[in-house]
């Protein structure tokens, strides 16, 4: 759990003030340019020294200016992937990767991340004896979050992770940091200005506007409850849920998943994630954005669609701008809804209707190692890591 | 191809040159490595002193020496009187001549070498554990080593060529700090020592040559390796 307790630090004529608490696996850091995100960061690694307040991780002090406490960044154990990567270019990717051992051994810190298990998560084995100015923006970050996780840190850091890589690259990193983080079960804290990229990895928000804490809590809460911060638009927001594999039809190159209350998801595989001989029972967790849901009253048999899920709404979430319809299927679905269809669907709480998708729009976000035991979305509290068996 | 005599001069001169860049390195680093990351009250005037043999005609620079260091210098003296050292015209002040001339060079080449390398570096080495004196030789160090190489060439060939201070502060006494500029400057004033002034004047030129391409060669190599 990491815990800011009434921290103010000033930088020129900047004054900032976080107070938050998360004890979530992932927590997602948003906000516009300067508002002190990574202040923030350097802050809780120690890079930077708060005038005041009092800065908590795993029930252990960092910082405390009543005590005089001031534990220093090389002490910390936190892991920082920055912004720049900051590779050493004198060193190779093996060097890098293994920088920190040295002072891990000094420190008697326990090696529990080993090399090898970094070199093959991350996909880093053609790497391993090339300089880091003959990589590409990805790999150069693959390599950066391996350095720091060979630090056997206790938190990681990542500082805008998706800045230098391209759109595909994108969706290649978060799928890393979802496997880093079951596999490693190390909590992450990630700043991202992208919200589509957060909401893919968590839900649980920090938002930080003119240096403080504006908002700390899920998404869908802060949309739900039209608590929305003008930064937010829900538009943006991205439904997650996880489907366990089930079976692949060859003649439509579909693969069906079962979803926890065992009602079937069609995916198609536009992003090449998922591989024919996959083990039934896998994993996979998707996303998809409210306007790519349509709403029918009545499952019709004579559509392309292949995804026709029940559901009863169970509240309409209307804004000056934007009309939502939260769907509960056995997991809660955001879908945006014009006015013109309110009226036509004549949509109130408690209405049966079908969640129409294209198997098209399911965004496959990452396929984990191993058959789970699946929660239903990001939108409930409950840690979504229940694992059953691993592969 | 050259004389006995003339053999001498140059290994002595060498020898100066080798022993004088290895005490110029570290104080260049160090210095160095101050200047570029350190803000401090006076930083101007220290810069300002160290360049000071860059700029002076290496004859003040040498007088300088002679009244700080020499037998009735104000150091010098009380060097004497109480440990019985002597640095005037023998071995020793060719080396610290050497060393005075030629640290303006090196720690502009070592400063610029530092400054080009972003700060951040320390902060990741730190997050990776790492005290600031482990970042100082494992990231700062060598990511300014071609730097810092180039300063020392530069080192180098400014000893090999020292002329004005060494005369002033070491005299020009053969075998014991007669250097290849000196004996050039000796045989010039002797009517048909011409054939043994060009041999060493071709001799240091190439040297001198030699060293230039190695400095700009690692230059060159200090960006780009400091180039992610």
């Amino acid at each position: 759990m990491i815990e800011f307790r009434s921290i103010k630090y000033s930088s020129g004529n900047k004054q900032f003030d976080y107070s938050f608490k998360s004890s979530c696996s992932i927590t997602g850091i948003f906000g516009p340019s300067g508002a002190g995100k990574t202040t923030m960061f350097n802050l809780l690694s120690g890079l930077s020294t708060p005038d005041s307040g009092e800065i908590i991780l795993n029930r252990v002090t960092l910082y405390d200016n009543k005590k005089k406490l001031n534990i220093s960044a090389k002490n910390r154990n936190i892991g920082y992937v920055f912004q720049e990567n900051l590779l050493f270019p004198h060193l190779t990717v093996q060097k890098n990767l293994l920088f920190s051992s040295l002072y891990l051994k000094k420190n008697k810190r326990k090696q529990s991340i080993l090399l090898q298990d970094v070199i093959e998560l991350l996909d880093l084995n053609d790497l391993l004896y090339q300089m880091p100015r003959q990589l590409s923006g990805g790999e150069k970050q693959r390599v950066a979050i391996g350095r720091a996780l060979l630090s056997q840190p206790s938190l990681l850091l990542l500082d805008e992770p998706f800045s230098s890589v391209d759109c595909s690259k994108r969706k290649q990193i978060i799928s890393y940091l979802l496997k880093i983080n079951y596999h490693f079960n190390i909590p992450m804290l990630i700043i991202s200005h992208h919200l589509e990229d957060i909401l893919k990895l968590t839900h649980q928000i920090v938002l930080i506007e003119n240096g403080s804490v504006t908002a700390n809590d899920y998404v869908f809460n802060l949309i739900k409850n039209g608590e929305t911060p003008n930064l937010i638009n829900p538009k943006k927001y991205q439904n997650t849920l996880f489907g366990s594999f089930d079976s692949f039809d060859k003649n439509d190159s579909v693969f069906t998943l079962l979803t926890a209350n065992k009602s079937q998801i069609k995916v198609s595989n536009q992003s090449k994630l998922l591989s024919k001989d996959i083990v039934k029972g896998t994993k996979i967790q998707l996303c998809i954005k409210p306007d790519d849901i349509a709403l029918s009253l009545e499952y019709s048999e004579e559509i392309s669609l292949q995804n026709q899920i029940m559901g009863s709404v169970s509240q309409i979430i209307e804004n000056e701008t934007n009309l939502f319809c939260v769907v509960n299927c056995g997991f809660d679905l955001l879908v945006e809804v014009s006015q013109v269809t309110r009226e036509k669907l004549l949509l109130h709480k408690g209405q049966s209707v079908y969640c129409l998708i294209n198997a098209k729009y399911l965004d496959i976000v990452h396929v984990y190692n191993g058959v789970f035991e699946l929660s239903n979305a990001y939108s409930t509290n409950t840690n979504q890591k229940r694992l059953i068996t691993t592969n | 191809m050259f004389s006995t005599y003339e053999i001498t001069v140059i290994l002595l001169t060498l020898k100066v040159a080798i022993i004088s860049t290895l005490f110029t390195l570290p104080l260049a680093i160090w210095l160095g490595w101050v200047l570029a990351t350190k803000n401090f009250f006076g930083k101007l005037l220290v810069e300002g002193i160290i360049s000071i043999p860059l700029v002076a005609p290496p004859v003040v620079t040498g007088y300088l020496l002679l009244i700080l260091l020499g037998k009735n210098g104000v150091l010098g003296q009380w060097l004497f009187q109480v440990f019985g050292i002597q640095f005037a015209f023998n071995f020793a002040a060719l080396i610290i001549a050497s060393v005075v001339v030629s640290l303006p060079l090196a720690v502009r080449s070592t400063k610029s070498a530092f400054e080009l390398i972003d700060p951040d570096y320390g902060k990741a080495s730190s997050s990776l554990g790492a005290s600031k004196i482990s970042t100082f030789f494992r990231v700062f160090l060598p990511m300014a080593f071609p730097g810092i190489l180039s300063g020392a060439v530069l080192a180098f060939a400014r000893s090999l060529g020292e002329f004005g201070a060494t005369i002033s502060f070491a005299g020009n006494i053969f075998g014991k700090t007669q250097t290849i500029a000196l004996m050039v400057y000796s045989n010039m004033q002797i009517p048909g020592k011409e054939i043994q002034v060009t041999r060493l004047v071709v001799f240091s030129v190439l040297i001198s040559l030699l060293a230039i391409i190695a400095s700009e060669y690692l230059n060159k190599k200090k960006k780009y390796l400091i180039r992610q």
